[in-house]
């Protein structure tokens, strides 16, 4: 998709162009791709208009209601939750988290001497040489921080995390990253596999994905 | 819905943040405050089983409601009071809704699927709603609350910068980069499913 097509698509999505305009329908005619893109595109935008009304029904009915069950629940949960807080003193919540945090660093190299994570190779599986993982890559990496290397300009890139049996993983996805470093929850991460593949995309300003390379990597 | 109602959710938006940081500092009137303000997830969880045709016992909203509040309190402090807190527990009470039902009727897809290119006639919001929070959820920060807000809360551009600090230009090319990963995502899905 040449610029002015991708300019064109933006300008739809963003309504400042409806999408009969005369030169909008030219360009669909000529062009298959765009014109695919943009009927999604509006389905897209349509569908989010029907979650939205759907979604003002419920909030609108919530508002109405009194006595649903579990309601008696929720004074007592909140109490207790903020009581245990005012408990804890802060000397002790700043201790706990330097504690960890010189555990998180300390514990890698103690458990695998042998491995310095800052550096490992990079060791893309058959990806284009412009993209490059920093980290996790190989053995003993932690999966906390997704980093890479990348000599493209413009767009943004898209991690997407799986199994070693190819499943995608909760919490695994990205969305748009503008820099070159991606921190996925730390809770899901918890619940991920030892040993994981990750595909890297970048994709240019249209929209269009013009690059990927996979890595592995396990902790 | 006119500018005074998305003035009033404003405002309200703005003193459920206050009221959430002075709980969480320990305020005992603010955790009051805060333990009404959460009596919306019971509730929507009602209100949202209701659309569905009850397919929850009370025993199951109580219990699902219970669960909730536990993974609601682990993410209040990450409330920013872009809308209301009723609009920020929508998410968390539909998609835990969603895989309650799925678990207790063993249904085999985890979300409807819901095709871009699809003449929408007889579509479904409720489907729709559902597929759209799962995918928003994965979409992740700032285009998941740049879209939330442009949809959900009719917010202009120029609006939505200044909530999230962004110039609005900013705010315009996060959000197409946001639906246009959503449609392609959601284009990936119905092509592996058929």
């Amino acid at each position: 998709m040449d610029r002015e097509r991708a300019d064109l698509l933006q300008r739809v999505t963003l309504g400042e162009l409806p999408p009969d305009a005369p030169e909008v329908v030219a360009a669909r005619r000529a062009d298959p791709e765009l014109d695919a893109a943009l009927i999604e595109t509006e389905g897209v935008l349509a569908a989010l208009e029907r979650a939205r009304a759907e979604r003002e029904a419920v909030l609108a009915d919530a508002a109405a209601r009194t006595g649903a069950p579990g309601e008696a629940v929720v004074a007592p949960f909140v109490r207790a939750r903020t009581a245990s807080a005012r408990k804890r003193p802060r000397w002790a919540a700043a201790l706990a988290i330097a504690a960890a945090a010189l555990l998180a660093l300390w514990l890698p190299r103690a458990l695998d001497p042998g491995t310095s994570r800052s550096s490992d190779p990079s060791t893309p599986l058959g990806g284009r040489a412009s993209l490059a993982a920093e980290a996790p890559v190989g053995p003993g990496s932690d999966f906390a921080r997704f980093a890479w290397t990348a000599d493209v300009e413009g767009g943004w890139f898209e991690v997407e995390v799986f199994g070693a049996d190819g499943e995608p993983l909760e919490g695994g996805t990205s969305g748009p990253v503008d820099g070159r470093e991606w921190t996925p929850d730390p809770d899901r991460v918890e619940r991920w596999p030892e040993a994981i593949e990750w595909d890297l995309h970048w994709f240019d300003g249209s929209g269009a994905r013009r690059e990927s390379a996979p890595f592995s990597a396990s902790r | 819905m006119g500018a005074h109602h998305f003035e009033d959710r404003r405002g309200q938006a703005e003193r459920d943040e206050e009221t959430i940081r002075a709980a969480l500092a320990g305020s005992r009137a603010a955790t009051e405050r805060l333990a009404r303000r959460l009596l919306a997830v019971p509730r929507l969880v009602a209100a949202i089983d209701a659309r569905r045709g009850q397919r929850l016992s009370e025993h199951d909203i109580e219990d699902l409601a219970q669960d909730l509040l536990v993974i609601v309190w682990e993410k209040l402090g990450q409330f920013r009071g872009t809308g209301t807190l009723e609009s920020w527990l929508y998410r968390f009470c539909l998609l835990e809704y969603m895989n309650r039902v799925r678990r207790l009727q063993r249904l085999p897809r985890p979300f409807p699927l819901l095709d871009p290119r699809a003449t929408p006639t007889g579509a479904s919001g409720e489907a729709d709603a559902e597929a759209l929070e799962a995918l928003l959820a994965s979409l992740g920060p700032p285009e998941e609350e740049i879209v939330r807000l442009k949809h959900f809360e009719d917010l202009s551009f120029a609006e939505l910068g200044e909530r999230l600090g962004l110039s609005p230009n900013t705010a315009k090319t996060r959000y197409y980069r946001g639906i246009q990963w959503l449609r392609r995502r959601l284009s990936q899905r119905v092509e592996e499913a058929s």
